[in-house]
């Protein structure tokens, strides 16, 4: 961390919050961020600030309803719906029953690879550049973990490739996925590196378009 | 076809719920799938949010009916355009079901939340537009400070949410308080400040820039008396 860029940041910082910086400058800021712990925290001062702003906003009566449009973008067919809603209400007595107080996930196994074993499901953002949440992964618990990858904002169409990381940085590919559209999902083993703590989506010229935690 | 069930049970007392999540990782069905969430008035913002970013529809309802009025209100105020308004907020709570894992209750609210999202769509849905002709300057009424002397219960309450705000907001001229919202509110660039107020723009984002300081100065000390 310099001097100078701390000065930068300070210079900059109110800029940021109300989201009028150039792509450019934002990123020299958020990798300045990084590693700044008085900067993240002046920043943060700022964002607070412009957010409330919004909250000066008086509210207003919207003319139609806002909620029905929107829950028929939420809601699934009617088949796919009926069938969820016995799998799922059967899942939920199975698991139920071995569910303590407290926050609690587990994911029981199914289809093909149903072997009934319950391991810890953790689900993360993909996350692009400048913090854009771009998508999300879903991994299980055991190794190697199956992974669901999904991307559905801002990542180009394209062929890219899938890569598990570990906690070396160490990388090793585990699939091709395929945006089309504007969306993309992939799904399989993490077979690779062991105890993989990330997946990352690189494109043809080698860069990484966006990362997700997967423990 | 791969079904995958998670179960979640979140909460205590009367603020608890049950969340079953259902995702078919085969991709045959390209969505995650049903949930089923019991007793979302009582959820707090945080868990209904939670419930809608996983697909419950009486979380989605319950949503909109929180924020509909909140997420409009900012739509509209940045649009001026009933109709675009509507598609504007249409988006938002669709975007905000996308990406409701990544909200962070340690940053904000999810009132905040919701209006940021909201604020980013409605400036880039205004950007082809010339904003500094829409903006009628009775339009931004809201801003000016009351007319009446607060009382003590008032003072009282502007400790909590937001009130800090308007408060500071009397203390920063009226020139630089006008800067700051057409920026952080209606998403205007220093260059259409400068437009909209007829001075350099150099001018104007010292304007804005000043009033953003005295802002934060005041949100500091706010946050320090808690």
């Amino acid at each position: 961390m310099s001097g100078a860029a701390c000065d930068v940041v300070r210079e900059r910082a109110a800029d940021f919050a109300l989201g009028a910086l150039t792509g450019r400058e934002r990123a020299d800021l958020l990798a300045h961020l990084d590693h700044c712990p008085s900067c993240q925290t002046l920043v943060g001062e700022y964002a607070g600030v412009a957010d409330a702003l919004l909250d000066l906003v008086p509210e207003a009566e919207p003319p139609h309803e806002l909620a029905p449009p929107l829950l028929a973008t939420l809601r699934p067919a009617p088949l796919r719906r009926w069938r969820h809603r016995v799998v799922a209400l059967a899942a939920a007595a199975i698991v139920a029953i071995s569910t303590a107080t407290g926050v609690t996930w587990a994911l029981v196994a199914g289809g093909g690879g149903g072997d009934g074993q319950h391991a810890a499901l953790h689900s993360a953002a993909m996350v692009g550049s400048g913090g854009l949440t771009v998508g999300r992964v879903v991994s299980t618990g055991d190794d190697p973990p199956r992974l669901a990858v999904n991307v559905d904002y801002w990542v180009a169409d394209g062929s890219y490739q899938l890569t598990a990381l570990d906690r070396r940085g160490r990388s090793a590919p585990v699939g091709t996925l395929q945006v089309s559209g504007g969306r993309g999902t992939w799904t399989g083993r993490a077979k690779g590196p062991d105890h993989p703590v990330a997946v990352a989506l690189v494109d043809q010229s080698g860069s990484v378009v966006c990362r997700g935690r997967v423990a | 076809m791969a079904l995958e069930v998670a179960f979640m049970h979140t909460g205590t007392g009367d603020r608890h719920a049950a969340i079953t999540v259902v995702t078919d990782v085969s991709g045959v069905i390209p969505t995650t799938g049903f949930v089923v969430v019991h007793g979302v008035r009582n959820l707090t913002d945080e868990a209904v949010l939670a419930g809608f970013g996983v697909g419950d529809v009486d979380a989605a309802d319950e949503l909109v009916r929180r924020f509909g009025r909140r997420v409009y209100g900012v739509a509209i105020t940045i649009t001026r355009d009933a109709r675009l308004a509507e598609d504007v907020a249409q988006e938002a709570f669709v975007r905000a079901w996308r990406h409701a894992e990544t909200f962070d209750p340690r940053r904000g609210s999810v009132a905040s939340w919701l209006s940021v999202i909201t604020r980013n769509l409605g400036i880039d849905a205004m950007r082809a537009q010339p904003r500094s002709e829409l903006v009628d300057p009775d339009d931004l009424d809201w801003l000016s400070p009351p007319a009446h002397e607060p009382n003590p219960a008032d003072v009282a309450v502007k400790a909590s949410d937001s009130e800090w705000l308007r408060g500071a907001l009397e203390d920063v001229p009226d020139e630089q308080r006008r800067a700051v919202v057409l920026a952080g509110v209606l998403g205007f660039t220093a260059e259409e400040v400068a437009e909209r107020e007829g001075i350099p723009v150099g001018t104007a984002k010292s304007r804005i820039r000043l009033a953003m300081d005295k802002l934060r100065r005041a949100h500091t000390a706010t946050e320090a008396a808690r």
